[in-house]
């Protein structure tokens, strides 16, 4: 895979993130979750929305050798994290995925 | 009100003349409050290249609308999510960290969204420099003026071609360049500019497309964010633990989930920019149609209509 298609696809990513996250389905799941999880959904859908921002503003060039290097992390992530938020089975197992893939972009663009 | 932004257009027929494509434009075009009338084929011809000049001056104003509301919902679509999400920020540090660093971000992507609508309100000049043009007693100061607009739509494309937004590099998006001949003009000074620019001028209404195919993209995901939080605040929450539900609740249910069908029509600026480059090369190929124009009209009316759906539920902008 080129860079533009790994960055096309992990910022694509973020975004299916970032609607699943703000969707009522997942409100009501993190409702019903312990407080320090409910508190860990929030911070992850932060994170989230600044990583998409940040990435979504970078040029590809500037980046292309970070997320050529990155790429298996990446794309393992990305399909980790697809595949729970298709289940959507449990709160604590969305987070691990989400804070997985937000570590793994972190290493190409300065986040938060 | 659906309709007060609207744009029509209505038809009167043009003479006969004898010659070429234009005789097979059995009627000329107006937008509303543009009274067109024709005589012999100069004035068919100045007909047709000022109705390309107002369908692409209601393009131009459009496609404002629409990177207006890309720009409002990604604000809107942040704002929400940092409000939901600031208590999981423990300390004032890292709240500021957290907003100064997406502010920044966002103004960025408003700058983006800037150069675009400034490239679009350029090219809208040179449309209406070429219906200037197109009148045989053009002043020959004119080609002067379109090569001036010219020149400063050359200076924004790059930034623009080389931008990202929502992961995609609008320079990648360009549609391929369409193959067609200059036809000849009795106004020499139209055929001459036609000659020198016109290719350049189809890859900047290409580039126009671009921008919004890449555009349409990020503005759906940030409306969707936007209507998905406000319909859990709005409506499944009261409707799960108030009281009392509001008396606007069913009204504000309503419009939230028609907007979010209408987040999917945002696509029509793409369309409508796609359907001034057609016909734009129909225009310098000389023959340019009445269904050419009504479908401009068509896709900016679906454009203004979207954004008109996805306005009403979204208050706050």
């Amino acid at each position: 895979m080129d860079s533009a298609q790994i960055y096309s696809s992990t910022l694509e990513q973020l975004n299916k993130t970032v609607v699943r996250l703000t969707s009522p389905e997942w409100d009501a799941k993190v409702q019903g979750a312990p407080a320090e999880q409910r508190q860990d959904a929030l911070a992850e859908l932060l994170r989230v929305q600044h990583a998409r921002l940040v990435l979504a503003n970078e040029a590809l060039q500037d980046i292309a050798d970070k997320l050529k290097a990155n790429e298996q992390n990446l794309l393992d992530g990305q399909k980790a994290l697809q595949a729970e938020l298709d289940k959507l089975a449990t709160v604590e197992a969305v987070l691990k995925t989400i804070s997985s893939l937000i570590n793994v972009v972190a290493r190409i663009v300065p986040l938060i | 009100m659906a309709n007060n932004h609207r744009i029509e257009w209505s038809r009167t027929r043009a003479p006969a003349c004898g010659r070429s494509h234009l005789c097979s434009l059995s009627s000329t075009l107006f937008l509303i409050g543009l009274l067109q009338i024709t005589s012999g084929c100069a004035a068919a011809r100045l007909t047709q290249f000022h109705n390309f000049a107002q369908a692409g001056t209601a393009y131009t104003k459009a496609s404002q609308a629409v990177l207006d509301e890309a720009g409002t919902a990604a604000i809107e679509a942040d704002s929400l999510i940092a409000q939901k999400g600031r208590d999981a920020l423990r300390t004032a540090d890292e709240r500021r960290q957290f907003i100064i660093g997406n502010n920044q971000e966002l103004r960025k992507r408003l700058v983006l969204l800037g150069d675009i609508g400034r490239h679009g309100r350029l090219l809208q000049s040179y449309f209406e420099t070429l219906a200037a043009l197109a009148d045989p007693k053009a002043p020959e100061t004119l080609g002067t003026a379109a090569q001036g607009v010219f020149d400063s739509i050359g200076a924004l494309s790059p930034a623009i071609k080389n931008a990202s937004l929502g992961g995609v590099k609008i320079g990648d998006r360009i549609p391929q360049a369409t193959n067609f001949v200059v036809q000849v003009f009795k106004a020499k000074a139209l055929e001459n500019e036609l000659k020198a620019r016109s290719k350049d001028i189809e890859r900047e209404i290409a580039l126009q497309e671009a921008a919004f195919t890449v555009i349409t993209s990020t503005l759906e995901t940030d409306l969707t964010v936007q209507l998905q939080l406000e319909e859990t605040e709005e409506v499944i929450e009261p409707f799960a633990v108030a009281k009392e539900l509001p008396k606007n609740w069913p009204a504000r249910r309503e419009e939230i989930l028609r907007a979010r069908v209408a987040v999917a029509s945002s696509r029509a600026a793409q369309e409508a920019a796609a359907k001034l480059r057609e016909s734009f090369v129909a225009l310098v190929e000389n023959r340019l149609s009445e269904p050419s124009i009504a479908g401009i009209i068509a896709a900016i009316n679906s454009m203004l209509n979207s954004i008109e759906a996805i306005k009403k539920a979204t208050p706050t902008q």
